[in-house]
């Protein structure tokens, strides 16, 4: 059974995803913000695919991404944002090589996220 | 230059009317002393002679009267007292007579007139001796004969003496009147000189004080100009003296006054000329009237005009080849208000953002002399402002989507949530798609505000710009024909492919279309779109037959939120200013009320090589 790291500052929306990937037979992990995200991540859990929100307070998306990556773990990621439109993170994504179709916008539907789900994790595995 | 006058004629002139009139008194003086004199020394002449003879004439009769009374004393003194009375009479008549003989010596027949009176008086003395001789103490002895003769004698001297002495008198009368006649004329005379004198002197006075008055007169009226500031007044020179030569001084003060004036006048245009040609921004110095007096290198420059062809042109005569009452000119607010005002405004002619810095210089009643104007040219800055107007507006908008996005995620998954657990009732569940879709529409309309804020994110493809407008033109053209609009199409064949977002560039371009659809929609109208190469940049041209663009609408059109529809939020011309200016590119606007709109897009060929040079 994969398991999922959701990533989000908003409990309403860890919920929801919660429910429906357990609904659609993933293992899920919460974290409530970046820095309980790496804790977790770094506590040597096997996490098979991480979704990221980019905007939260004090510990944005792109640090935990930063984070990861100097502590060398790969993980393969999708971004899920209320806007990816700030520009600083636009081009802080660029620079950790983030592809594009990684990126995808709040609100989104939730049959597409199973979709690129499950996508990434046949790529990745 | 200044001419010396070498005599002194107020001097003199003083000194020549006090001596003219000094003279006169002088003559009227010594001509009344001269006068007494003489007439002094005549009345002692006739004193001396004309009047002593008089006396003399009178004192022979006397003594004529005596010798007869010493006749007839006889009784009282005797005989020898008588006779000695006699003697000395007799002699004191002949020293009288010879007195008088010699007064009269130049008379010849008074001389013998009194010759013979001595010669009878000496006959009646003898008688008189010999009457007196004859008497006896009682009677005169000598007879009736000697007594007649006597008595005739006496008679007779009487009667010679009488008329000399008559003749005397006569004489000192008409001898007196000469004097007084002498006299009269003295007076006269007198009387005449010093009436010539007060004349004169006052004729001397008026004509003197006359000289002065007008010289000073020319010199205050001289002065006042001067004081006035009229230097080019000359005092008219009257007389070649001391007021002369005071006016010929004040000429040529007013002269070097005037000229070191004139010095310092072109010492101060020479500065103000190094002055404002140090300024990079154009510096226009006008009179009251707007027109140019003098302007820097940097306008002169500019517009390629001579510094003395510019004179009397005006700011907006040159730059927006109209009259300064067709339009409003940069300086009309500080010439109201007498005031510095800096105002920023669009030159439409030479697509320049300027701003101007307007200071009217006040003369001392307070009206405006001059006008300087600073004019800088701000369109970068403009640009800059433009460009950080719409990223601040972008991450406003940003931070606005992620705020309503994450509210939306939970709306639409919860409602997603409800979808997936197939709920039986057919209303519950339409309500639950109606809320994902109206999600789903919310996030399109963020979405879309949000591409403003998107610098060219995008993936750039080598793109036809002749193709991508065919297409677009292909999707509106049969929904234009309905609606009665006309949409041409003049393609330069053979255009570079060029590196944009194509999908950015179709919305703008689409965006350009709508606009011109909007703009002629109640008219009819139609659209031309147009592309051609031009130095280094392709360029489109999305043209309408509309109403047309006030020059407001234009300067106004790019910023967010700024819309002429009714319905529109104001975005698409702002959003499509981002895209073009992310692609390096340039999207302008020309347009006039009535002639239409022309939107151009430029695209450079070549975008990082222009970004290298730029």
């Amino acid at each position: 059974m994969a398991k999922i790291l959701v990533v989000d500052d908003e409990v309403e929306i860890l919920k929801i995803f919660q429910q429906f990937l357990a609904m659609s037979g993933f293992d899920v992990i919460l974290a409530s913000g970046g820095r309980e995200a790496v804790k977790i991540i770094k506590s040597g859990v096997a996490i098979d695919l991480m979704v990221l929100d980019l905007v939260m307070p004090g510990y944005p998306g792109v640090d935990v991404l930063n984070e990861i990556k100097d502590a060398g773990i790969k993980l393969p990621y999708i971004i899920l944002s209320g806007t990816m439109e700030l520009h600083d993170f636009i081009d802080d994504l660029k620079a950790l090589g983030c592809p594009r179709q990684d990126i995808y916008s709040k609100p989104i539907d939730l049959k597409e996220l199973l979709e690129v789900v499950k996508k990434k994790l046949s790529v990745s595995s | 230059m200044i001419t010396r006058f070498r005599d002194w004629r107020i001097g003199r002139k003083l000194f020549t009317g006090f001596g003219v009139i000094v003279f006169f008194l002088v003559s009227v003086g010594g001509y009344t002393v001269l006068s007494q004199i003489y007439i002094k020394d005549k009345a002692r002449v006739v004193e001396s002679r004309d009047f002593y003879c008089v006396k003399l004439t009178t004192a022979l009769m006397e003594i004529v009267l005596r010798v007869c009374g010493a006749v007839g004393d006889v009784f009282a003194t005797g005989k020898e007292g008588a006779l000695e009375e006699l003697s000395i009479d007799q002699e004191k008549f002949h020293i009288l007579a010879s007195e008088l003989k010699g007064l009269i010596s130049n008379d010849a027949e008074q001389y013998a007139a009194l010759k013979d009176v001595e010669r009878k008086f000496d006959v009646y003395c003898d008688i008189s001796k010999r009457l007196v001789n004859s008497f006896d103490g009682e009677k005169f002895v000598d007879g009736k004969d000697t007594a007649l003769e006597f008595y005739r004698l006496d008679q007779e001297l009487r009667r010679q003496l009488n008329p000399l002495s008559d003749e005397y008198i006569a004489r000192f009368s008409q001898s007196l009147g000469n004097i007084y006649d002498l006299a009269d004329n003295a007076e006269r005379v007198n009387l005449l000189l010093a009436v010539v004198t007060i004349l004169l002197g006052m004729l001397i006075a008026w004509r003197m004080t006359r000289s002065i008055n007008s010289s000073i007169k020319q010199l205050i009226v001289g002065t006042e100009n001067f004081a006035n500031g009229e230097l080019g007044y000359r005092i008219h020179i009257l007389s070649k003296d001391e007021l002369g030569q005071l006016s010929n001084s004040f000429n040529w003060m007013a002269e070097s006054l005037a000229q070191s004036i004139d010095d310092i006048k072109v010492a101060a245009d020479k500065w103000e000329t190094v002055f404002i040609n140090s300024f990079q921004d154009w510096v226009l110095i006008c009179d009251k009237y707007s027109k140019i007096i003098k302007a820097n290198n940097a306008f002169l420059d500019t517009f390629k005009i001579m510094p003395k062809a510019v004179a009397g042109m005006t700011y907006c005569g040159i730059v927006r080849g109209l009259q300064a009452a067709d339009c409003l000119c940069p300086d009309e607010e500080a010439k109201k208000t007498k005031k510095e005002t800096v105002t920023e405004f669009f030159e439409a002619r030479l697509g320049l953002y300027l701003e101007a810095a307007v200071s009217p210089i006040l003369d001392n009643s307070g009206d405006i002399a001059k006008i300087v104007l600073i004019i800088k040219d701000i369109t970068s800055r403009k640009e800059v402002e433009k460009e950080q107007r719409l990223t601040q507006l972008g991450r406003l908008v940003s931070n606005i989507a992620h705020e309503v996005n994450n509210p939306l995620m939970i709306i639409s998954g919860r409602a997603q949530l409800a979808l997936l657990e197939d709920p039986k009732d057919e209303n519950l569940k339409k309500n639950f798609e109606i809320i994902i879709k109206e999600c789903l529409r919310a996030k399109g309309y963020i979405a879309n505000l949000l591409q403003f804020s998107r610098p060219s994110k995008g993936e750039v493809e080598s793109t036809d710009i002749n193709k991508m407008l065919e297409d677009i033109i292909l999707l509106v053209e049969h929904q234009f024909a309905l609606a009665g609009i006309e949409i041409n199409k003049h393609f330069t064949k053979g255009l570079p492919f060029i590196m944009v977002d194509a999908k950015q560039i179709q919305e703008v371009c689409l965006n350009l279309i709508n606009n011109a659809r909007d703009a002629v929609s109640t008219q009819k109208g139609k659209i031309d779109v147009a592309t051609s190469l031009e130095k280094g940049y392709i360029r489109i041209d999305v043209s309408d037959s509309g109403p047309g663009l006030t020059q407001e609408v234009i300067n106004r059109m790019f910023e967010p939120f700024y819309t002429t529809k009714k319905n529109g939020t104001g975005l698409g011309l702002s959003i499509s200013y981002g895209i073009i200016k992310a692609h390096k590119g340039e999207l302008k606007a020309d347009s006039a009320i009535g002639k239409g709109t022309m939107i151009t897009i430029l695209l450079p060929i070549d975008r990082d090589k222009e970004n290298d040079n730029g």
